[in-house]
């Protein structure tokens, strides 16, 4: 144990930089996915609830098939067949970020059309009664009370995100586990890389989820 | 509802699956990439010193490595720019038979298998040993180990869809194979006692004992001469792999498989974590 205990401390020593180069690809990723997911969730979800029935159906279908499969066999798919059918998005780093975003709007328009239904149905039957249209029920009484609800639970999404895109380090796409990979492969290293990913994987979501909880109480110090 | 649902689902798959084939099959892979200036070669950089990662350095000359500079020379002597793509040792293979890329460097030994689905190219090595392939093992368990029956009902470990998995299973039979993606991750594995031995490379296997003290190199070894290594190309790209035969044998004759063993085994030397800086 104490051979590992130097060994990590020589591998941060030589080559810490690379921890921090990981980190800096994890979050932007992450961002990237949930910040982008978001918008193509909030989407699929507004398609879902759609008069025209098509579009319903596309929707659904899509989400079922994205969270009916594994991430990794997604990511896979997008960074072979991608670029074969739109031969313009010929990179990695786009190839894999679709993939996630996909992936990650898939799980965002169940989360806000969890949160919508969370809203009480008498505020909507309030809502109508005063006169309001169905686009005003939704944008002024409906939506500002789901947003408690989805936030929090966005902001989740998120932490799960930053764990998720530890699998682009299949394609060496430069996450913390990419560098676990380049220092393990160079240098005969197995443990010793892998412990520091794990420290800092940990700090990441830890001050996340800590911040999570924070603003949750926040939130609900209104109701 | 249901029944839509599933229509569409098996729509999407269709419209995705019938993409596949469209890989352009007018023209063959050299024209394609003497005509663009652009070789791509994919290689799953965690084995060195074969193919890895430079840590001190960034983008496409990072990836370094004895059958990287092979790779650089089949583009030199191609005159166009070499692309290394980075991936996983499996998806490695996906790329080359799905024309994803134009060449698979990734320390591929020939093997029946490999040459139905794939061309290879004649093959290279970059040095002679004795004891090619065997195991490794706990230092405590070394003595038990004293012929290659004794590794049977125990656990083996051997990389997916490598040379190693098809000796462990034609000549230890009566042991468990336990498939890992990585090497590295089978010798955490090996070290916390989730498998008995480690089926590897012996010059791999000797740079991991360096650093772990509590494993090593087994006395018994797979009973194996190596035919080298391959390059890979997509099925039916034979110009291109007549090509890459050439050059590869201009190399050999010029002596740059003993020049690249040198230049990386510097380069491996100064990277070590217990190396002066």
């Amino acid at each position: 144990m104490s051979v590992v205990i130097q060994n990590t401390g020589k591998v941060l020593q030589r080559y810490g930089y690379l921890f921090l180069d990981g980190v800096k690809y994890t979050l932007l990723l992450s961002v990237i996915t949930v910040f982008f997911g978001s918008i193509l969730g909030s989407l699929l979800c507004m398609a879902r609830k759609a008069r025209i029935m098509p579009l319903r159906w596309i929707a659904t279908a899509y989400v079922e098939l994205i969270r009916g499969t594994p991430v990794l066999l997604q990511l896979y798919f997008f960074y072979f067949l991608l670029p074969e059918v739109l031969p313009f998005l010929d990179d990695k780093f786009l190839c894999i970020s679709i993939a996630l975003v996909f992936n990650s709007a898939a799980y965002v328009s169940e989360i806000i059309r969890a949160g919508i239904q969370a809203v009480d149905r008498g505020q909507t039957e309030a809502a109508r009664s005063l006169g309001m249209g169905g686009g005003q029920t939704m944008l002024r009484i409906i939506l500002p009370q789901a947003v408690k609800n989805i936030l929090p639970a966005l902001c989740n999404e998120f932490v799960m995100v930053i764990k998720e895109t530890s699998l682009a380090s299949t394609f060496f796409i430069g996450d913390l586990m990419t560098q676990y990979r380049v220092i393990s492969g160079a240098l005969y290293l197995v443990i010793e890389p892998l412990l520091v990913a794990g420290a800092i994987y940990f700090i990441l979501t830890f001050t996340l989820s800590k911040c999570i909880a924070a603003l949750e109480r926040r939130l609900k110090a209104g109701d | 509802m249901m029944n839509n649902r599933r229509v569409c689902a098996i729509l999407l798959t269709l419209a995705l699956a019938c993409s596949l084939p469209f890989a352009a099959l007018a023209e063959t892979r050299l024209d394609k990439v003497l005509s663009s200036g652009k070789l791509t070669v994919a290689t799953s950089p965690d084995f060195a010193p074969s193919e890895f990662i430079d840590p001190t350095k960034t983008g496409q000359e990072a990836i370094v490595g004895r059958e990287m500079l092979l790779a650089r020379y089949i583009a030199a002597e191609l005159g166009v720019e070499l692309v290394i793509e980075s991936m996983d040792f499996s998806a490695v293979q996906g790329a080359v038979a799905q024309a994803k890329v134009d060449l698979g460097i990734s320390g591929f030994s020939p093997t029946p298998e490999r040459a139905e689905s794939m061309e290879l190219s004649d093959s290279y090595t970059f040095e002679e040993v004795e004891h090619e392939q065997g195991f490794l093992v706990l230092k405590a368990d070394i003595d038990k180990y004293a012929a290659l029956e004794d590794f049977a009902g125990k656990k083996i470990a051997a990389q997916n869809g490598s040379l190693q998995q098809t000796l462990v299973t034609t000549q230890t039979p009566d042991a468990k194979i336990e498939l890992i993606t990585s090497l590295n991750d089978a010798v955490m594995m090996l070290i916390t006692g989730k498998v008995d031995a480690l089926a590897t490379a012996v010059t791999v296997g000797e740079e991991f004992a360096a650093n772990y003290p509590d494993i090593q190199i087994a006395n018994t070894y797979f009973d194996y001469r190596s035919p080298g290594n391959v390059v890979m190309a997509t099925k039916g790209e034979v110009e291109l792999i007549a090509k890459v035969n050439e050059i590869i044998a201009k190399a050999v004759e010029e002596g740059k498989m003993e020049q690249w063993v040198e230049e990386i085994a510097e380069l491996t030397e100064s990277l070590a974590i217990n190396s002066e800086e």
